[in-house]
């Protein structure tokens, strides 16, 4: 923040006080954002874990040229040991865990992933809508908020799993269709602060008509928020898909994904922690970078951090 | 035939289980182009509740009555796309806090061209000049740089100037300055003052200004109207109204001004 001028010529030369180098005005918006995220170490580490983790899940069974499904009758039930090529351990039916935690890992990032990014594009515009326009508007969308949530969706999924087949992209949809219900709501509590904003007026008395108020004005606004509480939810949207997967709703073996693992190495835990140890210690990792990327970014996209 | 008559305005502000609040009642004025009109008052006598309903930016719980016209249509009663239309390209507004009235997320530049580029469809490079020159205008120095900071960078006064720059942009007829000066401290009023002034003398806008300090009227003000509890309880040309103020409230306001002769005149040196 600008420290009041104590004289009219100082007047001038507060423009750097915000920190920026001289050359601020040089660069794209994006590039701002990106230099920033650069210049936090932490996330740029968590990133570059998150990308491998990515590259390893899709890439590396693969690479290793093992079918997760194969079974290791030499091998059943073997604890973590490298020289034995088993570096997870193998489950009671001598399947190779480090193989189908990478497998599960492609089920359960792509979940993750689109259900988030589904719950931030869908939740972020509802909340500000309903936030911006207010009063009738509002009432009716929170209303039907309201009632989604009242909806249980193990219900639904139960539903559109019976009427369109067990199709993986049916469990994202389902997914994506309730976890956007809690980001409306804080999009909603934000913009209603946002909305008594001076700029938000200042917008509407230079004639901007409302929808490009909200898009423009509020949104950018909500963009901090947002991502923090997309990094808050994703745990959450991950172990969603491992409750329908548990039921027989989500993905079917021989298909895994890091819930189901960890669902079926928490059952066996006194006998094979090694079940539990691999998958577990992937979506800890994940879940701990992400946050780490949703920290660096919350700080990156803020123009009033230096 | 005045720029915007203003006829018997009133604005209440309906409650829920309790009876409306009558915040403007029966005011009338009219501002021509070239004068500067200042509607004075303390706070909450209704002055910038009179122009938000000419801006259509009351909130939706206020019902207003009368009429407003700016040249001959009335604004209170149009449709918002003829009045978004209107605002901005003819109207401008500028507000009272700078550190609030502009959008924290967004550069100077966006926050300027976005006027040039709803009203006008400006292709960008062109916005960009036009923007530029406007903040020359209200004398930012160094504006193109200034173009990529964001508000936080600027300070106090100098965001008010780019409000000021931003609401000059499509060259407005009626300029209407909500409490422009009381969030800053007194040098930088003085200089957004003298900037106002300009102004209105270069340009012929037609100016509503807004403010509860009489230094402020006596300085810019060809035209007063002075509120009180909703109502203008004074209206007169500055000239005769400083000379002989008719209203208890009005030499109130006026004896609220802090007066420097009390004390022996500094030498600078």
């Amino acid at each position: 923040m600008a420290a009041p001028p104590s004289s009219s010529s100082e007047l001038f030369d507060a423009s750097d006080s915000g920190g920026g180098n001289a050359y601020d005005g040089a660069l794209s918006r994006r590039a701002k954002v990106a230099l920033r995220f650069m210049r936090n170490r932490t996330a740029v580490v968590s990133l570059a874990v998150l990308v491998t983790v990515v590259l390893v899940c899709f890439a590396g069974p693969f690479v290793l040229g093992q079918d997760p499904a194969r079974n290791d009758w030499t091998a059943l039930a073997l604890p973590p040991t490298l020289e034995g090529g088993h570096w997870f351990g193998t489950d009671e039916l001598g399947r190779d865990l480090f193989v189908r935690t990478l497998v599960g890992g492609r089920v359960s990032l792509e979940v993750g992933l689109l259900g988030t990014i589904a719950a931030c594009l869908i939740g972020v515009a509802y909340g500000a809508c309903a936030g911006y326009f207010g009063g009738r508007v509002d009432a009716v969308m929170m209303r039907i908020v309201d009632l989604m949530y009242a909806v249980p969706y193990m219900l639904i999924a139960i539903l559109v799993m019976t009427f369109f087949g067990r199709e993986f992209y049916l469990v994202i949809l389902t997914i994506s269709a309730f976890s956007w219900l809690d980001m409306a709501r804080v999009a909603r509590g934000q913009t209603l602060s946002l909305r008594t904003r001076e700029f938000v007026d200042a917008a509407r008395a230079i004639g901007v008509p409302g929808r490009a108020i909200v898009f423009r004005h509020i949104v950018p606004n909500l963009l901090g928020i947002a991502v923090v509480y997309a990094t808050v939810m994703a745990p959450g949207v991950v172990l969603t898909e491992s409750v329908l997967s548990f039921l027989g709703l989500g993905v079917q073996e021989p298909m895994t994904s890091w819930g189901v693992l960890i669902e079926d190495g928490a059952q066996k835990l006194e006998a094979m922690p090694w079940l539990l140890l691999g998958p577990a210690a992937m979506l800890c990792t994940t879940l701990y970078c992400v946050g780490f990327v949703g920290d660096g970014l919350r700080d990156a996209l803020d123009p009033k951090e230096p | 035939m005045a720029l915007l008559e203003v006829e018997q305005l009133s604005v209440r502000f309906m409650r829920r289980g309790a009876p409306p609040v009558h915040a403007v009642q029966d005011v009338s004025f009219s501002v021509e182009a070239g004068r500067t009109l200042g509607i004075v008052g303390e706070s909450g006598s209704g002055k910038s509740q009179t122009v938000m309903a000419i801006m259509g930016l009351l909130p939706p719980n206020a019902s207003v009555g009368g009429v407003a016209c700016y040249e001959g249509r009335d604004v209170l009663r149009m449709d918002r796309g003829a009045l978004n239309a209107l605002r901005g390209e003819r109207i401008a507004m500028v507000f009272q806090d700078p550190m609030t009235s502009l959008n924290p997320f967004l550069t100077i530049e966006r926050q300027l061209t976005e006027s040039l580029q709803t009203h006008r469809g400006l292709p960008r490079r062109e916005a960009r000049l036009r923007a530029i020159e406007a903040l020359e205008r209200v004398h930012i120095p160094d504006a193109a740089r200034r173009m990529g900071m964001y508000p936080h960078q600027c300070s106090g006064g100098m965001r008010q100037r780019i409000t000021l720059a931003m609401a000059l942009l499509m060259k407005p007829r009626l300029l209407i300055a909500d409490e422009p000066t009381t969030a800053l401290d007194v040098t930088v009023q003085a200089q957004i003052v003298e900037l106002l002034r300009e102004i209105t003398r270069d340009s012929g806008t037609a100016t509503i200004l807004i403010t509860h300090d009489m230094g402020v009227v006596a300085g810019l003000c060809d035209d007063v109207a002075v509120m009180c509890a909703g109502r203008i309880v004074e209206q007169s040309d500055a000239v005769s109204l400083f000379a002989a103020p008719a209203h208890p409230r009005t030499i109130d306001l006026m004896n609220a001004v802090p007066k420097l002769d009390a004390f022996e005149e500094v030498d600078r040196g």
